[in-house]
């Protein structure tokens, strides 16, 4: 046997390179520092973040907006520590990652060693699968089966520790390491449908082919699969209303007469009204979560349900479904158009096309309102732009006004609900897809949280707008105190906010500054026309806005508050 | 009676109620079996799916397979079979898990703790006591005519036992249910017979 030529940490890189990963996010510590060594001699570009959390989310946004799976390399201890909301974050929202982090000297472990933390350990329940690396010999392995759990099935982040010591010994390279996975190929679902599929999907076909009124739900499974182009004609074949997910934007063309937006919370009123009125509902890789359901016994009451996900943990989870097929949503979509039959919906289009008309979506007035601000960059984007947000109003805004119509192009923290994601994630989507806009929507809260990585679009010239919707406060809590809880404000002012223009102009980045709603179409225009890296817009919005339609938090669809309330309402009985 | 009794029997108790409530947890145990990779961590891993949806994990055991990439884990959990079903998905869904099957009650060979009491001739005590030592029973009561042993065994193993004594007297066994067994005063006896 030859003498090993490189240690694990080159082999590792090495590795790295031959899964076609071109870009690392992270920050350097000891314990991860062979690894920023190797990194010196690859073709793989390394991304300084400012904060580890920023890392995660721009891998995170790298990954949303290219497919491929985002790696993230930071230290051991609190560098390791500070990846865990954007491994939460990716795992909610089914995103493919690849966390590496270095860990102490192995004689150290447990020995509560210098920036030592039992991160595999705390980072158990938030990964799709994790590693401790105590052998050098499993280095090529594990990266190579951290890349296909990642990247296959229901994706989701996978976590790497490695030893200090294993990632600096001498080590043979492995580029055909063999994966050993036993227990997962049973549960992965091929690219072909087996028998029993097959019989699924002919009973969801025999069900549908009864419905009158159908619904399509798509959700982040279609999105994921890739499976717009069956959505469309799927609906187009039964003529049937499609409404979305936040994440499913994306999964079918939100401009398109079939569509009826976003459902749920703060979704449109038709797209809420057709799930009290429709007699089936097929969701398509939507998990049927809280913010969609608000009461599950009176979900969809009049409808057969069925679902179609890659998860089977998934299904019958919430919703016992009428009939169910588990798999890839391409796959068995494809398998699905050809087995149901083409509908005459004209009087349930009409239903609901009557509904939207007497309840659209609104702008406020009084001021310069959030939404007015989306809607024009929508209008003058032609909506061809890549949108990350952060949490919050301002998100619920972009997400019914800036329609989406391609997949990967509406990039927000849905599960986790993670303020401080918009802009690192917005950085992440810039270095994936570099010829396309991208708009990063914050509120003035979550923009703050992450706000040190405007360090990082700036170094690297990124096309990234990045517009903060500023109404001086923490928006979401303070509508929920404003109708449940009579106004009595707690924890949401957000006094002290800094001049955002003049921080954008402490890093080189132009600033640009909206307050008078007339001078929205032009400010707008010269956000959009600025071509020398990123800019910021703040836009200085009405404070008091709130977003419409609401569900209150576990009610059903019946219940929603179409505008402003004249009183108090009832506290939500839904937790959050 | 076929009660699982994998904990001993009841500690002796005038409150209905309690005794309900626990009958009632027992019935609801289930067991589970899996087979997992035999790495560090993957006990971990699995019952925080349990934890995480407030199960708790009423017995374990983990041993390595024969094959030693491999080990078995067998589990019992309180709660109803339609969650149960929900746990086993999320269970299957972690990578170090190859096997998941929930078992019923009549796959769940469950060792459980039962009395037996042999009335014979006093002439064939030794012979019987003989075989008690065999099984390595404990021998709890004791009197003329007859010896009462208490075994934590297999039903199958007991069913053995009381084959071979058959022939030396009458076998009579002893529930340990408390609530079948409780008179109209509310005491328990261990006079039922199962």
């Amino acid at each position: 046997m030859s003498t090993p030529t490189m240690n694990g940490a080159e082999a590792l890189v090495k590795c790295l390179e031959h899964l076609s990963v071109t870009h690392i996010f992270g920050h350097p510590g000891g314990a991860a520092i062979n690894i920023f060594d190797a990194l010196v001699d690859s073709s793989i570009k390394f991304v300084l973040a400012r904060h580890e959390q920023g890392a995660a989310h721009m891998a995170d946004g790298y990954a949303r907006a290219s497919g491929k799976p985002g790696v993230v390399l930071v230290t051991s201890g609190p560098g390791a520590l500070n990846t865990v909301t954007g491994l939460v974050t990716a795992r909610m929202d089914s995103v493919p990652m690849i966390v590496i982090s270095g860990q102490t000297n192995r004689g150290n472990l447990g020995l509560d060693a210098f920036q030592e933390a039992d991160v595999f350990g705390v980072t158990m329940p938030l990964v799709k699968h994790s590693y401790l690396l105590l052998d050098h010999k499993d280095i090529c392995r594990v990266t190579h089966e951290a890349h296909h759990i990642a990247t296959t099935g229901r994706p989701g982040p996978v976590l790497i520790d490695i030893c200090k010591d294993v990632s600096g010994a001498p080590t043979e390279l492995e580029l055909d390491a063999r994966l050993d996975l036993p227990g997962y190929e049973a549960t992965f679902v091929a690219d072909k449908l087996n028998l029993e599929q097959k019989k699924d999907v002919i009973n969801m076909a025999a069900l549908i082919n009864q419905s009158r009124r159908p619904l399509l739900l798509v959700g982040h499974g279609a999105v994921l699969s890739n499976a717009a182009g069956e959505v469309r004609t799927l609906a187009e074949k039964l003529q049937a209303p499609v409404t979305n997910t936040l994440l499913g934007k994306g999964g079918f063309p939100e401009s398109h007469r079939l569509s009826l937006g976003m459902l749920g919370m703060h979704g449109t009123a038709y797209s809420n009204y057709a799930t009290t009125r429709c007699d089936l509902i097929l969701s398509i890789g939507s998990r049927f979560d809280d913010r969609i359901n608000g009461n599950n016994a009176e979900f969809c009451s009049m409808a057969k349900k069925l679902h179609i996900d890659i998860d089977p943990s998934e299904i019958g989870k919430i919703v016992q479904p009428d009939a169910s097929v588990c798999g890839n949503a391409k796959d068995v979509l494809a398998e699905l158009i050809v087995n149901v039959e083409a509908q005459d919906t004209k009087d349930w289009l009409k239903e609901l096309d009557d509904y939207r008309e007497k309840h659209p979506l609104k702008i406020s007035n009084g001021g310069l309102s959030a939404s007015l601000v989306v809607d024009e960059l929508y209008r003058q984007s032609g909506g061809k732009a890549i949108v990350t947000t952060d949490v919050g109003q301002h998100q619920m805004w972009a997400a019914q006004f800036f329609l989406t119509d391609d997949k990967d192009c509406f990039l927000s923290s849905g599960g986790a609900g993670t303020m401080g994601f918009g802009m690192p994630a917005a950085i992440g989507a810039a270095f994936a897809k570099p010829e396309a806009t991208v708009i990063a929507f914050v509120g003035d809260g979550g923009f703050q949280m992450t706000q040190a990585e405007l360090a990082t679009a700036m170094l690297h010239k990124l096309n990234v707008k990045i517009v903060i919707l500023d109404n001086e406060c923490l928006g979401m809590v303070r509508q929920w105190q404003e109708l449940f809880f009579e106004s009595r404000y707690s924890g949401i002012d957000l006094e002290g906010n800094p001049d955002f223009v003049k921080l954008a102009e402490s890093y080189g980045m132009k600033g640009f500054y909206l307050k008078d709603p007339a001078k929205t179409e032009t400010v707008i225009r010269d956000v959009l026309a600025w071509d020398a890296g990123p800019c910021l817009l703040h836009a200085s919005v009405i404070k008091e806005e709130n977003v419409f339609p609401m569900i209150p938090a576990g009610k059903s669809a019946r219940d929603i508050v179409l505008e402003k309330p004249t009183g108090t309402l009832e506290k939500p009985t839904g937790s959050t | 009676m076929d009660r699982e009794m994998n904990h001993g029997p009841a500690i002796e108790s005038g409150d209905n109620l309690d005794l309900l409530e626990e009958d009632d947890r027992r019935s609801r145990l289930r067991t589970l079996s899996m087979l997992v990779a035999n790495k560090p961590g993957v006990l971990g891993r699995v019952c925080l799916v349990f934890s995480r949806r407030g199960y708790n994990i009423e017995s374990l055991t983990v041993s390595h397979t024969l094959d030693r990439r491999f080990s078995r884990m067998v589990m019992t959990t309180c709660g109803e079979a339609e969650q149960l079903e929900d746990i086993a998905k999320h269970a299957r869904n972690l990578i170090d898990v190859i096997h998941f099957t929930v078992l019923d009650n009549k796959q769940a060979r469950q060792k459980r703790d039962q009395l037996i009491r042999i009335v014979s001739d006093p002439s064939a005590k030794p012979v019987v006591l003989g075989i008690i030592e065999e099984f390595r029973y404990r021998t709890v009561d004791f009197s003329n005519d007859s010896i009462t042993v208490r075994a934590f065994a297999y039903d199958d193993e007991v069913e053995t036992f009381t084959e071979i004594l058959k022939r030396y007297g009458r076998i009579e066994k002893l529930s340990l249910n408390l609530r079948a067994n409780t008179d109209a005063n509310g005491s328990a006896s261990t006079r039922g017979f199962a």
